[in-house]
């Protein structure tokens, strides 16, 4: 997959360098209740950063139609996040995904502790939940 | 690398793992359809009553290695889907090993060169696509490049295209070997491919039998600016897609952004001619026998009345430009409110090319000219905002003229010019209870006419949802409503919903397939573990 530079990068060595908490997100900038769950966090970000030792990984898997609108959508909305661009979802298939938003929690030692597909208003309470947990 | 990433993220460090590890998904959609006179709903064409589209992935891992299989079952494939694939069988299988920066890959494997232009093998179960590549491929990237070799036969439904496609990749990344481009935090990335396609000549037309397509590109980026521009060249290729013309293919991708924090606007202008690159020259089927991808340089309108109106890729011939900005009015202004503004302009604007013919199969194509013959014009404002812990909402219009003739291949029919309002409403209540409406309308010259769509949805816990929505085509009196269910617990998702759909394409990245309008039961289901 890529950063928003069009560098490769190994999403491993991404995870394996956060020692902390990760909330890693599938979305694409077409899809409604993504944009509605990744607004939800961005607004709680501070508080999840600074207080609850976690970054999130929002991995976009827009295709060559609107990849290139990727950086300019975040900047944009005024998104903090760490994006990555999965252009051709070789790891959404990897990691089992079938439909976006499909949102991971992974641990301190890079175990995933929780995973969810699709969202609603609330879902975020439940990550807070299981990432209070692990703090 | 990813394979490695899989491992860590799903096991954590892996080296301690011994067995391996086994991770899967699984999904199933079924509809039992219900005639309908008013809307002409009828059951499958061979006349069952019930359809179901269902797959199971399972993927092994373990240390440097692993292998996937994926057993899908179209018994018989849901209205809309190909005929065709009915069936049963493997439609996926591979195994995979990666040492250091190699990584081979035997079976079937999903790839993509540059933007797609010369290829792209993927999976769009939305669209019964899948042609992934069955053969070989070894991936190579040492420090500042990555080199892409691979060879094999695309997957058509349970059986595979009969030509050979065989490709290379190189992207290299200046900012890595320059130390200079680093400190002016640039970077500079330069790519090349090719693909080579040789299909035995059974039409009697004495056409080539190998076709060969080439691009190059290049993208810069510094701040916040970013540039590219990628060519891609194509040989003579007579297929059914294009008339059997013996012209050679090009296109031109060029695109151009800026952002910084609240702020980002890009700009994506897109020239092809004669540039569907197919793997069986005779097919007539827009989701099948694709080796390369055109993406559609028009917006993803989401909201359902907008859908009807969607743009498909004219791969023979197209010339656009798309325009996208994104601003984020600040928090605590008074148009800002507790949590910002979000606004997104899009415009797209597409022709057709300009072209003079010079023999019985070859033209001769105006490179990069627009024409007075427009295929798809659409202009969209949206505002997003919170405006307090519980109440969030969307509002917006879009203009769209759409080219009938030549979008949907109805000569005659003409434009549709159409004007939608939206508003979408999310208001959070105690205890995970949420209420989302949606509001829509649509007026619209020719064709069906005036629309107006009402949806309501409720949540009462973190597992249940519901919701009612009604399509009215006011003009014709005609209802399309649906009403459903739904159960989430984790990655699974359960739906049961009884609908009255109208027919329409449903497009996914510009590959369109007309899904006839339906009746009856829904019931879906989608785990991942």
């Amino acid at each position: 997959m890529e950063n928003l530079k069009g560098r490769t990068i190994d999403f491993s060595e991404v995870i394996k360098n956060d020692g902390g908490i990760k909330i890693v997100s599938f979305w694409a900038t077409w899809c409604k209740p993504c944009i509605q769950e990744l607004g939800y966090l961005n607004d709680l970000y501070d508080e999840l950063q600074l207080d609850m030792n976690t970054t999130v990984y929002a991995v976009s898997i827009d295709d060559a139609r609107s990849r290139k609108r990727i950086l300019p959508f975040v900047n944009g909305k005024s998104w903090e996040f760490e994006v990555l661009i999965d252009e051709n979802s070789t790891l959404k298939r990897k990691m089992s995904v079938l439909n976006i938003p499909h949102t991971f929690i992974i641990d301190q030692k890079n175990n995933i502790v929780y995973q969810h597909n699709s969202y609603v208003p609330g879902d975020e309470e439940e990550y807070f939940k299981v990432i209070r947990e692990l703090n | 690398m990813l394979l490695i990433s899989l491992f860590v993220l799903k096991f954590g460090l892996l080296a301690q793992d011994k067995k391996g590890h086994l991770s899967g998904d699984f999904y199933a959609i079924s509809q039992y359809y219900l005639e309908d006179e008013v809307i002409g709903a009828t059951k499958l064409p061979g006349g069952q009553s019930i359809g179901i589209n269902t797959a199971l992935s399972l993927n092994y891992t373990w240390n440097n290695f692993s292998a996937g299989i994926r057993y899908e079952a179209y018994e018989p494939p849901l209205l809309g889907f190909e005929p065709a694939l009915e069936g049963h069988g493997f439609g996926y299988r591979f195994a995979q090993y990666k040492y250091k920066s190699l990584d081979v890959t035997v079976g079937n494997f999903y790839e993509q060169f540059g933007s797609g232009l010369t290829m792209r093998s993927y999976y769009e179960p939305q669209l019964g696509l899948d042609n992934s590549i069955d053969g070989a491929r070894i991936k190579f990237s040492p420090k500042g490049l990555d080199l892409t070799l691979l060879y094999g036969k695309n997957r058509k439904y349970f059986e595979k295209d009969d030509s050979k496609i065989a490709g290379l990749n190189l992207d290299v990344y200046l900012a890595d070997y320059l130390e200079s481009l680093n400190q002016k935090n640039l970077s500079l990335d330069l790519g090349f491919s090719v693909v080579n396609k040789n299909e035995t000549d059974e039409t009697g037309l004495n056409v080539p039998a190998s076709t060969l397509t080439w691009a190059s590109r290049i993208d810069l980026g510094i701040k916040g600016f970013s540039f590219g521009v990628e060519y891609a060249s194509k040989g003579e290729e007579p297929h059914s897609l294009n008339g059997f013309t013996e012209n050679p293919g090009q296109g031109v991708f060029i695109s151009a952004g800026y952002s910084q924090k609240g702020f980002g606007a890009n700009i994506y202008w897109k020239f092809v001619d004669n540039m569907f690159f197919r793997s069986d020259r005779e097919s007539l089927s827009n989701v099948t026998s694709a080796i390369n991808y055109l993406p559609p340089n028009s917006n993803v309108n989401t909201y359902r009345l907008m859908t009807l109106y969607p743009y498909a890729t004219q791969g023979n011939g197209e010339n656009g430009v798309n325009a996208n900005l994104y601003y984020t009015i600040k928090k605590d202004t008074p148009l800002g409110g507790k949590y910002g503004t979000k606004i997104s302009v899009d415009l797209s604007y597409i022709t057709g090319i300009e072209t003079t013919p010079t023999g019985a199969k070859t033209y001769d194509t105006k490179f990069l000219a627009f024409t007075d013959s427009l295929y798809y014009g659409n202009f969209n404002v949206e505002v997003t905002k919170r405006v307090n812990r519980q109440l969030r909402y969307v509002a917006g219009l879009g203009y769209i003229n759409y080219n009938r003739d030549i979008i949907e291949g109805i000569p005659g029919s003409g434009f549709v010019k159409s004007l939608t309002f939206f508003t979408d409403i999310t208001y959070r209540l105690q205890n995970r209870k949420f209420v989302r409406t949606e509001l829509q309308h649509m007026s619209a010259k020719n064709h069906l006419g005036n629309w107006l769509l009402g949806l309501v949805e409720f949540g009462w816990s973190a597992k249940w949802s519901a919701y009612l929505s009604d399509e009215w085509n006011y003009d014709s009196g005609t209802h399309y409503y649906a009403a459903g269910m739904n159960f989430r617990k984790g990655a699974t998702l359960v739906g049961l919903s009884y609908v009255r759909e109208r027919s329409g394409l449903l497009c996914v990245g510009g590959i369109c397939r007309f899904v006839p309008a339906s009746k009856g039961v829904k019931v879906e289901l989608s785990t991942s573990f």
